[in-house]
């Protein structure tokens, strides 16, 4: 009879202090050694972590009422642009966007850091004045402790899978995904692989609706499924996506957060990022998932896509495993280009770790109120003339 | 001479710069995974310097004042 464990028992193990919990390169060893039968009896639950540049990151933010008050129309934090359209004095600040003095080098990411840093923030504010909110602008600093609630909320973290990125042009291209030198001069990936939490947990059996996670180095929550989130994607014999699959809306308490689990970056001629630090405890349930958390780099597959077709569909060049971009070098049309990753994996290996600690000391683990819905295949944004719905 | 510094506050050993280092002379390696800079090797391209998206990698003082 297989093995099978329910979230109540495994719960009731981490409280009693008795569970057993394990990083996701921890338990390829012991799978290794034992096979998968022996390490999913003894393992309750794999930690997993990720740290790298996720731009479709954000905050929301509440500033409190002055006196007499002001309905916020035109927002600045640090001169980044921040969104007025939601009431008084509330407002949502991005990470990418840029300030209107230093450009992509200082941006929505950066005032994010600097709040949780500590850093004293310049709010400056306008309104046209209404007889309810008669001021009709402001200019004032606040601290993150000043503010009545702020909370990270992402609306599309920890991709499950990314194309690596190549250049065959004869130009330098700057992108998201780094530095890309023409005529093939480096290959470009971003994953902390056989770490990652959506590729752990490939078919998001314990994955979902209010699993609760590490965010920024404080505990939050999944709260939905992610922007351009696609589970029908071609997979590999291990049932890991081939391609960008599924994705994450996290949330979290911005207060708890800590500056070495959330830092700004600007990638050179693209723009401002945020790396977050995302962490999430798997349960071994059963031998099937236990299997899943024991793949290892060189069974999860990515494309090596050409990034100097300007096209939303860009030609895959090669498939590749994640233990050959890990070794620094790859072999595409006979020559040996160097490889470099964007995700930190010395971070996400500190992640991982930590969530560890956190079970081993009492964080439970949440099954998820909801699951996820299969999605096909993504709309595409198609160009109309008025009228021709 | 160091050619380059590294604020080792802000790097978190992503791997950006070695990307853009010809001469191999920053690298991810060893059971942490980290970057290690090996002045030796450095062509002293300054490539790395905007390639990094921490902007934790300066031109190192010494080496800024013989190009001035």
């Amino acid at each position: 009879m297989g093995i099978k464990k329910s979230y109540e028992e495994i719960n009731a193990r981490i409280r009693a202090g008795r569970a057993v919990v394990v990083t996701a390169e921890e338990v390829i060893e012991m799978t290794k050694e034992k096979g998968v039968k022996a390490t999913a009896k003894d393992v309750d639950v794999v930690t997993t972590g990720t740290f790298g540049p996720m731009c479709s990151s954000g905050a929301f933010l509440n500033f409190g009422h002055a006196e007499p008050p002001i309905k916020m129309g035109k927002i600045l934090l640090n001169n980044v642009n921040g969104y007025g359209g939601l009431a008084a004095v509330d407002t949502y600040i991005g990470a990418t966007e840029p300030s209107i003095d230093r450009g992509i080098e200082y941006g929505g990411a950066h005032v994010i850091c600097d709040l949780v840093a500590r850093k004293a923030v310049r709010l400056k504010a306008t309104s046209g004045g209404t007889d309810c909110y008669p001021r009709k602008e402001i200019d004032t600093y606040i601290t993150l402790d000043d503010l009545n609630e702020a909370y990270l909320f992402n609306p599309r973290n920890c991709y499950q899978n990314y194309a690596a990125a190549v250049n065959t042009s004869d130009r330098t291209l700057y992108t998201y995904m780094g530095v890309l030198k023409p005529r093939m001069g480096n290959i470009n990936y971003s994953t902390a692989g056989e770490l990652s939490p959506l590729l752990k947990d490939p078919h998001l059996r314990t994955i979902g609706i209010g699993t609760r996670i590490f965010l920024g180095g404080a505990p939050g929550y999944v709260a939905w499924q992610g922007t351009q989130f696609v589970t029908e994607k071609p997979r590999n014999d291990k049932g890991i996506p081939l391609a960008p699959a599924a994705t994450l809306a996290v949330i979290g308490d911005l207060k708890k957060m800590s500056p070495a689990y959330l830092q700004p970056a600007v990638y050179e001629k693209y723009g401002t990022s945020l790396f977050v630090g995302i962490g999430i405890p798997i349960p071994v349930l059963d031998e099937d998932l236990l299997a899943n958390l024991a793949v290892e780099n060189k069974d999860i597959h990515t494309n090596i896509v050409d990034y100097s077709v300007p096209s939303r569909s860009r030609p895959v060049l090669a498939r590749c495993s994640y233990a050959e971009l890990r070794s620094g070098e790859i072999t595409l049309e006979g020559k040996r280009i160097k490889t470099a990753p964007l995700t930190s994996l010395h971070k996400a290996r500190q992640i991982a770790a930590e969530v560890k600690r956190w079970v081993q000391e009492g964080f439970t683990l949440q099954e998820p109120v909801a699951h996820f819905p299969k999605v096909a295949a993504l709309n595409p944004l198609a160009i109309k003339p008025k009228g021709g719905v | 001479m160091a050619k380059i510094n590294i604020d080792q506050e802000k790097c978190v050993h992503c791997g950006a710069c070695t990307a853009v280092c010809n001469s191999a002379a920053l690298r991810l390696g060893g059971d942490g995974c980290t970057l290690t800079f090996d002045e030796n090797r450095c062509a002293d391209c300054g490539s790395c310097v905007k390639a990094c998206p921490l902007r934790a990698i300066k031109v190192s003082t010494a080496v800024r004042w013989l190009y001035a």
